[in-house]
């Protein structure tokens, strides 16, 4: 048990007494002395670990946004692939097809040139990558060159937004909306290891396609772009791209 | 019960007393009328509790070091800066108690007791005397301090509530508590 010390009638100290006993300079001193040091500062931890971190992304941007984006990035270097290729070939495929006279293949020829950079213009813009974009002036590009879309094309009727994968699954074609199906176009998915752009002749979706998109894209978005389609006049035209989100069943 | 005059202050001193708290903040040299101020309070305080006036002396000296050390953190709250430093006080007295340097003590004058034991309505004679001497010595820690802030030293409510971190109607009821607990000890040593 605890004990405890009484005392009755302790002689008093003056206050007198006690003011000698003041020793603001030791008092000082001490004070200095026992300060706590810079590594036992929390400042210290907070500054050097705001440093750290601002080191780490100052010498790794790069990577960093290779992590976060990562699959833009392989998108828009598909497109830049692609656009050496496919896009030419699509060209001279179509221009084959719709042979006519040569008046009409020059005007065809500016129209696909026309078609090209206009779609070049939509997929970087879909890809949201910033690399591409100082190589194409978009304002200017669209605004003189690209013809206005017909219809809105669709699969199953919806445009854009979310569809679920059963329902995709049910989908055989892409609807134009116009009289004139699709002749071909572009889709960019994730295959299961890498992002894609691919070209479909036609405006079919094969069973794989399908299966590959419901399989590995559950969640994320898949783009149909170069959508080409023939006007009343018979020239080649671009429709809109399709842009949808594969939600669960 | 007459109550501790140094606790209370004017506005103005108030205001003083503040604004060397701010210089003191700014620069530990001008620690020294808030030192000078209350050196002898607080000596007082931690002495009351301890029998070694060395040791009081040294105890009251880290409160201040401390206090320096950490005058930075302080936020004036309308309340005397004794307050803040009766806190340091206490966490230092009962660290050296700790640290078994000093041994607990509880100062009584002669005219404290007799106060006491009319609170008891009891006789003053010397055997009530020594009842409320043992009676004290078993009363617990928490409950000792209350009634050596109350009856012997004559804070008020408000400055034990801030001197203990709790509300002034807490430290009441504390205070009534611990005198009521006191008394029990009292009758039942009978």
């Amino acid at each position: 048990m605890k004990t405890t010390k009484i005392i009755l009638d302790r002689p008093k100290i003056s206050s007198e007494d006690i003011e000698k006993k003041q020793n603001l300079e030791r008092v000082l001193q001490n004070a200095a002395k026992s300060k706590p040091g810079v590594l036992k500062n929390p400042w210290f931890y907070g500054v050097v670990g705001t440093c750290s971190i601002a080191a780490f992304f100052l010498f790794f941007p790069l990577d960093s946004e290779k992590g976060t984006d990562v699959r833009d990035q392989k998108a828009s270097s598909n497109v830049s692939d692609f656009r050496s290729s496919k896009s030419n070939e699509v060209i001279a495929e179509l221009n084959t097809k719709d042979q006519k006279s040569t008046k009409d293949t020059e005007q065809e020829i500016k129209v696909s040139k026309t078609i090209e950079s206009a779609s070049l213009n939509m997929l970087s813009a879909q890809s949201t990558s910033d690399q591409v974009n100082p190589v194409l002036s978009p304002k200017k590009k669209i605004t003189s060159t690209a013809r206005k879309p017909l219809k809105v094309p669709n699969i199953g009727g919806i445009h854009s937004g979310a569809i679920k994968g059963s329902d995709l699954f049910k989908q055989n074609v892409i609807e134009s909306g116009t009289s004139e199906p699709i002749k071909s176009f572009m889709i960019g998915y994730y295959n299961g290891t890498t992002d894609v752009l691919e070209y479909v002749s036609g405006n079919e979706l094969s069973e794989k396609l399908k299966q590959d998109i419901i399989a590995y894209n559950t969640g994320e978005m898949i783009f149909f772009t170069e959508m080409y389609v023939t006007d009343s006049d018979g020239k080649l035209v671009m429709l809109t791209p399709i842009n949808l989100r594969i939600l669960p069943n | 019960m007459t109550v501790n005059p140094l606790y209370h202050q004017t506005n103005q001193r108030m205001e003083e007393e503040l604004s060397w708290i701010r210089r003191a903040q700014k620069d530990p040299e001008s620690f020294g009328p808030l030192y000078r101020k209350y050196h002898e309070q607080i000596f007082r305080y931690v002495y009351q509790r301890m029998d070694d006036e060395e040791l009081a002396f040294d105890v009251t000296s880290q409160v201040f070091m401390k206090a320096l050390n950490n005058i930075h953190k302080y936020e004036y709250r309308g309340v005397p800066f004794s307050s803040w430093l009766y806190r340091i006080a206490k966490s230092e007295l009962y660290q050296s108690f700790r640290d078994r340097k000093a041994e607990r003590t509880v100062n009584i004058e002669s005219f404290q007791l007799v106060e006491m034991i009319d609170e008891f309505d009891e006789d003053h004679t010397e055997e009530n005397k020594q009842k409320l001497f043992q009676s004290l010595s078993k009363l617990k820690e928490k409950d000792l301090q209350l009634i050596e802030l109350r009856f012997f030293e004559k804070r008020s409510f408000k400055e034990i509530g801030e001197i203990l971190e709790v509300t002034e109607n807490n430290a009441k009821v504390k205070a009534f508590r611990a005198i009521e607990k006191l008394k029990l000890i009292f009758n039942s040593s009978n």
